[in-house]
């Protein structure tokens, strides 16, 4: 039994004798007291360089969910902004919350034929939206693509020419395509970010942690991140801004296109269709059966990008059925070309030089006559 | 029946001296350390892209002429029948004006003025029929040559709609032919770009000649390694 050690509980029998408080071992534990809290603040000092603005304030840090706030709440919060936007910017901003309209459900339609790459949308939507300058924040990127290929990894969005557009590419503009089964809302583990009843998904900026969980889910590259506090020059605030949309946005956040629904839900067109010099860019209701949108989906042939993966975009890309530009010798000739290398690899057009050797006579439709050969 | 403590009792009391100024030496010069790191890195800012403001101005493409049609002549706003009354121009192919040098005519086979402005009052348009319109009703002269372009402005799907969404609003305003189109020059002019995009992701910005398809740091890894997406059969199949 007496190799079993079993502790049960003190005795006076064999109590220790207090370890004895030796000058030695204060000034030991002192030491390595003090030490360890000089490591401790050292460690913590970079939060010296904290930008006092970009710590919230208690008001901020206990706002309720965009969805839970009362009225009252919400007229609180949007007074907290407007005061915070007035001493940034010296400019009190016409703020408030604008709510979806009954019986609307947005579309926006590209025509893919008209877009020329003047990349004006993209700063128009700057502007509008009072996104950072630098570091800079775009929600619209202008592929630059290659004729004859959709294939967007073909694309640069980097292009610089004299002018545009270029008679070699055509020009594909991409934003958020508000999508009817968004990945962006499904991965965000906070619930910042949601569909509204006219199906454009916001993000409530005051709730968002800041995880970028959102912008790695959208196969779109639609999300934007803040890195740093965003840099604005006070005279270029567009003072006219809603709750979910255009507000100046905090350092830490996500943001991204809603089709500037502080425009939109009061009637109003949004701001890069409004800036497009040809009319390549349509939005609308989709509900309504008369609207341009509807008339694009029933009669032009749409797509949306990237349909495989299930996003359902609410935007839409079109071409008209007038190809090439009969005007344009050089699109002309692009055409020529492209047309007849497809009828090379299909073997069902022929060329100036006759029939392809492997076409085989049975195959042959009987509308062919050889006239061609 | 051995109290926890005992084993405690065996530690020697310089192995807890050397463990306990050990710990307050690695704190100290952990606090060394850390205060020696540099600051939080600061990212430099570029500064932000310049342009023209006015390119920002929304609003139809060009001033279309408006009813009823004038000209300003030296300062001073005079009816086209003004003039046109005293110097009837002649017509042919293609003609060299003398007064109008602003006119680029380069409308394809529809090189004559008298195809589109009516012969005997030049504040007018004249149709195929011999009908004359308004300078505002020019859609309606269009279309008479391009039918298909009309049917789609008819129903919105071609031209440029500003103001409003909402079909059939006062604020909606649809823009006619002219106004974003020059009638005698019909094809939409070249455009300046705005700048482009600042991304660090698609890397090197700088080396980008029209037909490189990407500058990713990916892309010209594959590259390296031999892996040239443009070997790859694509969508037209073109690959033999």
């Amino acid at each position: 039994m007496n190799d079993i050690r079993i502790w049960s509980g003190p005795s006076a029998s064999n109590k220790t004798p207090e370890p004895e408080l030796t000058r030695r071992s204060f000034l030991r534990t002192g030491a390595a007291a003090l030490g360890g809290m000089a490591a401790l603040a050292a460690a913590l000092s970079p939060l010296r360089e904290l930008a006092s603005e970009d710590i919230p304030n208690l008001d901020q840090l206990f706002q309720k969910h965009y969805k839970e706030m009362t009225p009252a709440e919400m007229e609180q919060a949007l007074e907290r902004i407007r005061a915070k936007v007035e001493e940034r910017y010296a400019v009190r901003p016409h703020l408030r919350d604008v709510k979806p309209m009954e019986g609307v459900e947005f579309v926006y339609a590209l025509n893919l034929s008209r877009c020329i790459g003047c990349r004006k949308c993209v700063h128009a939507c700057v502007a509008e939206n009072n996104q950072s300058r630098s570091p800079e924040i775009q929600y619209i990127r202008v592929i630059e693509m290659p004729r004859g290929t959709l294939d967007v990894e073909k694309g640069n969005h980097h292009y610089e020419r004299p002018t545009v557009p270029d008679a070699n590419h055509f020009y594909m503009p991409v934003q958020c395509h508000q999508c009817a089964n968004p990945p962006c809302v499904k991965v965000c583990p906070v619930e910042a970010t949601w569909q509204e009843a006219d199906g454009i998904t916001v993000i409530d900026y005051d709730w968002c942690i800041g995880c970028r969980y959102c912008e790695a889910a959208c196969p779109y590259w639609a999300r934007r991140f803040n890195f740093a506090r965003p840099n604005l020059p006070k005279d270029q605030l567009n003072s006219n801004m809603s709750y979910l949309s255009n507000r100046p946005r905090e350092k830490g956040v996500m943001e991204k296109c809603h089709f500037c629904l502080h425009r939109t839900r009061e009637g109003r067109m949004p701001a890069c269709v409004e800036i497009c010099p040809t009319g390549a860019r349509k939005f609308g209701n989709v509900l309504d059966p008369k609207s341009e949108v509807s008339e694009i989906l029933k009669t032009k042939r749409v797509f949306v990008l990237k349909e495989e993966v299930g996003t359902l975009p609410r935007f839409f890309y079109y071409f008209d059925e007038r190809y090439p530009n009969s005007l344009d010798p050089e699109a002309l000739a692009i055409a020529d070309r492209l047309r007849a290398e497809e009828g090379e690899a299909y073997g069902c057009l022929p060329d100036a030089s006759g029939p392809r050797k492997d076409f085989v006579a049975s195959a042959t439709p009987k509308w062919w006559n050889g006239a061609h050969a | 029946m051995v109290h926890p403590s005992e084993s405690r009792q065996s530690k020697s009391p310089v192995r807890s001296a050397v463990a306990g100024w050990s710990l307050a030496i690695g704190f100290a010069a952990l606090a060394i350390g850390l205060l020696n790191t540099s600051r939080l890195a600061s990212i430099p800012l570029k500064p932000a892209v310049v342009f023209n403001p006015a390119a920002l101005v929304p609003g139809p493409r060009r001033v279309a002429m408006t009813d009823p049609a004038h000209l300003m002549v030296e300062g001073m706003s005079e009816n086209c029948n003004a003039c046109h009354q005293i110097f009837r121009s002649s017509h042919p192919a293609g003609a060299t004006l003398n007064y109008h040098q602003d006119v680029r005519l380069n409308h394809g086979l529809n090189n004559r003025c008298v195809n589109c402005h009516d012969a005997d009052n030049r504040e007018r348009l004249t149709l195929r029929d011999g009908a004359t319109v308004v300078f505002s009703e020019t859609p309606q002269l269009c279309s008479q040559c391009h039918g298909t372009v009309y049917r789609d402005w008819q129903r919105g799907t071609h031209g440029k709609t500003m103001g409003s969404w909402v079909t059939g609003s006062k604020e909606q305003l649809r823009l006619n032919c002219n106004q974003c189109h020059d009638p005698h020059s019909p094809r939409y002019p070249a455009y300046q770009p705005l700048p482009g995009p600042d991304t660090l992701r698609m890397g090197d910005q700088q080396s980008h000649g029209a037909d490189e398809p990407s500058r990713s740091p990916l892309q010209r890894w594959l590259k390296q390694v031999g892996t040239d997406r443009e070997t790859k059969p694509t969508l037209q199949g073109r690959q033999p």
